[in-house]
């Protein structure tokens, strides 16, 4: 077991260096110089070649594009991870994203919880009730709820309960903690999209389970449905569900992206998205690092959990 | 008397089938038997698809939007980057069916035009993922050794990220390198696409998603292939002295081809959305560009005011998004005999 994590996580690294010296080269190319910039303006517009090589040198843009990449990744191995040079202030990198993933892992927990919440009972009544009307009308909704963009879903959520129906404070922008009533909102819509994955793996599985022998038997001495369901089906049925969670996440971390600029919550996706807007190479190369290890280490875990809620799973070295 | 059926078939061990071959057929009659209608794949395909009402409604809708994208620049009332003066952000009227926006644009007319930047976007980049997929796919398993290994390797690498992500980071990255190259372009041939900065946004959009989209469908025909390979027809072919062209049109094309028109039509939905999503994060098409997800975004920042400059954009990407998960749904009940009783 334990050969078998250091395994995964030795073949991990290649794979995300791999991904993240794509995005870092290539961003390298075409990029605007920013020392060039930095001496005009420091100069009067003036170039000189002097300030010019020390800015270079400083900012850490001297070199060919392959060796700054090797010095981004030996600093990135120690935590350090450069300075923005387009956000005000020239913030740390690093500390920049370390404090805004807080917020979004939070946001993403409590989607989640939502998700698996409201999708696991829902889709046990769709499998019970299986080609029955409430069947269709859970899957329907879930469909449809689910298929709108996080990116709609959100404004159309806040012209609906906040303008119109008022049933949620006007105020509820920015991030006020986990428990708050404003994280509902954002965590819900979030929450959509995942939820439909949760329901769907809950139903075909269920109503794999409910075709079973031992569940004929369990009915043939006299168990009502519910009692069935609640001893016999749930717990058996959730080992597949588990394989949905990888996917989740996969939604989790696209999806807060969206939710964190229309909401105005300043977590990972809303530092990724400013340095998308004004094309900040160094956090765009290290929110790539950042996001590639989370979900390389989901996939990890979804792997470990499987195997260890099923004991058929064999996990081999 | 019942037997192992596998020992009643073999001569050895039943010497009877060796004398009379043919026991087990049924005694000849004149009569002739009933015709049943001929069942093709295709045909059992297109009627259980037309029986699914959601999937005709998605049928119906994408039809729609595909001959508004082709017909917007005509039937739309007003020019997509036209502005008014006199009419700023005013609601829907019979003038301005959807209502304008701060510069006085009709929005009903950059909608009819971002349904069209979408459209292009799905398709262009659908076919793209479909040669890249393919191509990566059979030739892999085909070639074998190392550059079977290398294309697994980058195939798992991009299935692992999730795709979105990798796109808008592809997209921040290429796009100062797409106006540099254009740069020369320009100098060389004079043509006013290589300084039209709408023409970078969208072939920024279409590198990034190309680059990345191809993966699933990748794995898709590399599994295809490699099981399909192993089966006995495959073998039964090559035994009575099939070519390999004649192998992979006749039989391995046929048999991956249904799967991949499932994933393909399902992908152009998401696709649009990847587009409108990249537009929406305002690294996609911007400004004066019509894009779904831009005018969402622009209509954003006035929901309060002018909720119809969110909701009109919004709801028109989720009904098409929607049509398109339909039509994907009913493809894969046709299509995927084994998951038909779900």
């Amino acid at each position: 077991m334990f050969r078998y994590i250091v395994r995964r996580l030795v073949l991990m690294v290649p794979m995300v260096l791999f991904i993240t010296a794509f995005v870092f080269l290539l961003g390298q190319y075409g990029a605007p110089d920013l020392a060039l910039e930095r001496t005009l303006r420091l100069n009067n517009n003036v170039f000189d070649q002097e300030i010019y090589e020390n800015l270079k040198l400083n900012m850490g843009l001297d070199g060919s594009p392959v060796e700054r990449f090797v010095r981004f990744v030996g600093n990135a191995v120690q935590g350090d991870f450069g300075v923005s040079y387009s956000l005000p202030g020239n913030p740390d990198v690093g500390r920049l994203i370390l404090g805004a993933l807080p917020i979004s892992l939070q946001l993403g927990l409590a989607a989640l919880v939502i998700a698996l919440a409201v999708g696991i009972p829902a889709g046990v009544l769709a499998a019970v009730y299986r080609n029955r009307p409430l069947d269709y009308a859970i899957v329907t909704v879930s469909t449809v709820l689910s298929s709108i963009p996080p990116f709609v879903l959100g404004p159309v959520a806040l012209v609906l309960l906040v303008s119109t129906f008022q049933v949620l404070p006007s105020t509820g922008f920015g991030w006020h903690g986990l428990f708050s009533t404003e994280t509902l909102l954002p965590a819900s819509v979030l929450a959509a999209g995942p939820l439909l994955v949760v329901l769907r793996f809950t139903r075909s599985s269920v109503i794999d389970v409910l075709s079973q022998d031992y569940i004929r038997a369990a009915r043939a001495k006299g168990l009502s449905t519910a009692a069935l369901v609640r001893r016999h089906v749930v717990r058996n049925a959730m080992t597949p569900v588990l394989s949905a969670l990888g996917v989740v996440a996969g939604f989790l971390l696209s999806g807060t992206i969206f939710i964190e600029t229309v909401f105005g919550i300043r977590g990972f996706g809303h530092v990724t998205v400013t340095a998308f807007q004004s094309g900040d190479v160094n956090t765009v190369a290290a929110a790539t690092l950042v996001s590639g290890l989370i979900a390389a280490i989901v996939n990890l875990l979804t792997d470990l959990l499987y195997g260890v809620l099923d004991p058929r799973v064999k996990v081999s070295a | 008397m019942k037997l192992d059926p596998a020992s009643t078939h073999d001569p050895v061990a039943n010497p009877a089938n060796l004398a009379n071959p043919a026991s087990e057929d049924p005694p000849i009659t004149n009569e002739l038997p009933v015709p049943t209608p001929p069942h093709s794949l295709w045909g059992d395909a297109r009627r259980t698809f037309f029986r699914n009402r959601m999937g005709v409604f998605g049928l119906v809708v994408a039809v729609l939007v595909l001959l508004i994208a082709i017909t917007a620049p005509w039937i739309a009332p007003y020019g997509y980057a036209e502005q008014d003066w006199n009419a700023i952000r005013q609601g829907p009227s019979a003038a301005h069916w959807m209502g304008t926006d701060a510069v006085g644009r009709d929005l009903f007319s950059r909608v009819l035009m971002g349904i069209r930047t979408a459209v292009l976007m799905g398709f262009v980049v659908s076919l793209a993922t479909v040669v890249i997929g393919v191509l990566a796919g059979s030739l892999g398993p085909l070639l074998g050794g190392r550059v079977d290994a290398l294309v697994v390797w980058i195939m798992d690498g991009l299935l692992n990220f999730p795709a979105f992500w990798l796109a808008a980071f592809v997209a921040v990255i290429t796009k100062p390198a797409v106006a540099t190259l254009a740069q020369p372009m320009y100098e060389a041939t004079g043509w006013a696409m290589f300084e039209n900065t709408l023409v970078f946004d969208y072939l920024v959009v279409f590198l990034c998603l190309s680059l990345v989209w191809w993966a699933p469908l990748g794995r898709l025909v590399r599994g295809q292939v490699l099981t399909l390979r192993e089966q006995e027809f495959i073998l039964a072919q090559r035994a009575i002295g099939a070519s390999p062209w004649w192998i992979t049109t006749r039989h391995l094309a046929p048999n991956v081809l249904g799967q991949v028109i499932v994933q393909v039509s399902t992908g152009i939905g998401t696709l649009m959305l990847a587009e409108s999503a990249l537009s929406f994060l305002g690294i996609g098409i911007q400004p004066p560009g019509a894009s779904l997800g831009n005018l969402i975004y622009t209509g954003m920042t006035s929901w309060r005011a002018e909720p119809h400059l969110v909701l009109m954009p919004g709801l028109t990407l989720s009904v098409i998004i929607l049509a398109f998960v339909f039509i994907g749904d009913a493809l894969s009940d046709a299509l995927n005999p084994r998951v038909r009783d779900r």
